[in-house]
């Protein structure tokens, strides 16, 4: 009994993921629950971070450039995907610093990881 | 007779065996030195990369570790659920009725909200208690550990880093290191950037990381008091 009830709250949770995700592809949805669109934007952003990342190390950009246009692009997309896309009102949320501030640590530690190792690995090795 | 006919033979396969043995022995110890001697340029440039893999890998494997921990010492324990659900539901309410009633002077609404304030207070003491007794055992195994690895990496650059660090983070990029290139990166660095990205989005995942209104509630109350309630 307690199994069923168990995996039947596991499947509701996957639907309510699946459900969460497309609400984020779609433009000016409807975000009654602050907190599930707070987390959209924490995704969003890790995954961003390891994106760029990758491409830093691919390029390879150094330097503080490479840091500077990081921070430039993450809030310019979170930015975007909120003003523009979403529509939303950043005052619900505390102002768009509150927005902006998401999350924005830990992105910005796996960016580094990604970026170090991608580098180390495909650029520094040629050299010895 | 017999016993003769019956040793020499084995005798015999024994040295072979020996003399085989030895063959194989002389053999790999050559084949392997020249071995050894071909994959070393290999071993150079590939070490650096699988080093920085494995801290990633330790990273992942000691925040499981202390996911895991916790939640056997904390999480399921049902004092601690209690009390989430309790901080989680308080803080909620405050925020709400800080929102409807934040820039009304009422004396009323003033000392309500005072004596929620409080209530939070206390509920989140006791969550902290809670936690403070395992944490303390978990933050001494991984002082332990950490040490060990930092023995294993000491002295050894596991990244390069493709910026110029500054100044304050150099003690920490740069520890125990040799030598004046201030882009190699030593395992602390590496370790901790992995940590903070790998662990909190492991909190997060599993739904262990405490929920936004109850920490931005501590925050407040544990930092400065917002000015309209002073």
């Amino acid at each position: 009994m307690s199994n069923k009830s168990k995996s039947s709250d596991g499947s509701s949770k996957i639907k309510v993921c699946e459900s969460v995700w497309k609400k984020a592809l779609i433009a000016n949805a409807e975000w009654p629950d602050k907190e599930e669109f707070l987390d959209v934007i924490y995704w969003m952003r890790q995954a961003i971070g390891i994106v760029l990342g990758l491409f830093w190390g691919l390029l390879p950009l150094k330097g503080f450039l490479g840091l500077l246009l990081f921070v430039i692009v993450n809030a310019a997309v979170i930015y975007f995907y909120v003003n523009n896309f979403q529509s939303i009102d950043e005052e619900e949320y505390g102002g768009m610093w509150e927005i902006t501030k998401e999350g924005f640590m830990t992105s910005f530690a796996g960016f580094l990881v990604t970026w170090i190792i991608v580098y180390t690995g495909l650029h520094i090795a040629d050299n010895l | 007779m017999s016993f003769t006919q019956n040793v020499i033979p084995v005798i015999v396969s024994l040295c072979q065996l020996v003399n085989s043995c030895r063959f194989c022995i002389v053999f790999a110890q050559r084949h392997l030195a020249l071995f050894y001697l071909l994959t070393l340029g290999i071993r150079f440039t590939v070490t650096m990369w699988s080093d920085s893999l494995l801290i990633v890998f330790i990273s992942i494997c000691t925040a499981f570790l202390g996911e895991g921990l916790t939640w056997i010492l904390v999480y399921r324990t049902e004092k601690y659920q209690k009390l989430k659900v309790e901080v989680e539901r308080q803080s909620k309410k405050l925020e709400k009725r800080k929102e409807a009633h934040g820039d009304s002077l009422d004396k009323q609404h003033k000392k309500k909200i005072e004596r929620e304030e409080e209530r939070l207070k206390n509920n989140n003491r006791d969550l902290s208690l809670v936690k403070m007794k395992s944490m303390f055992a978990i933050g001494f195994a991984f002082t332990a550990l950490l040490s060990m690895f930092n023995s294993i990496f000491d002295g050894r650059v596991v990244a390069k880093l493709p910026f110029y660090p500054i100044s304050w983070i150099q003690g920490l990029s740069h520890r125990n290191l040799p030598g004046d290139d201030y882009t190699d990166c030593s395992f602390i660095f590496l370790y901790i950037l992995c940590t903070m990205s790998i662990r909190q989005n492991i909190q997060k995942l599993l739904g262990f990381a405490p929920s936004r209104a109850a920490s931005k509630q501590g925050g407040a109350l544990f930092g400065t008091p917002p000015a309209q309630f002073k």
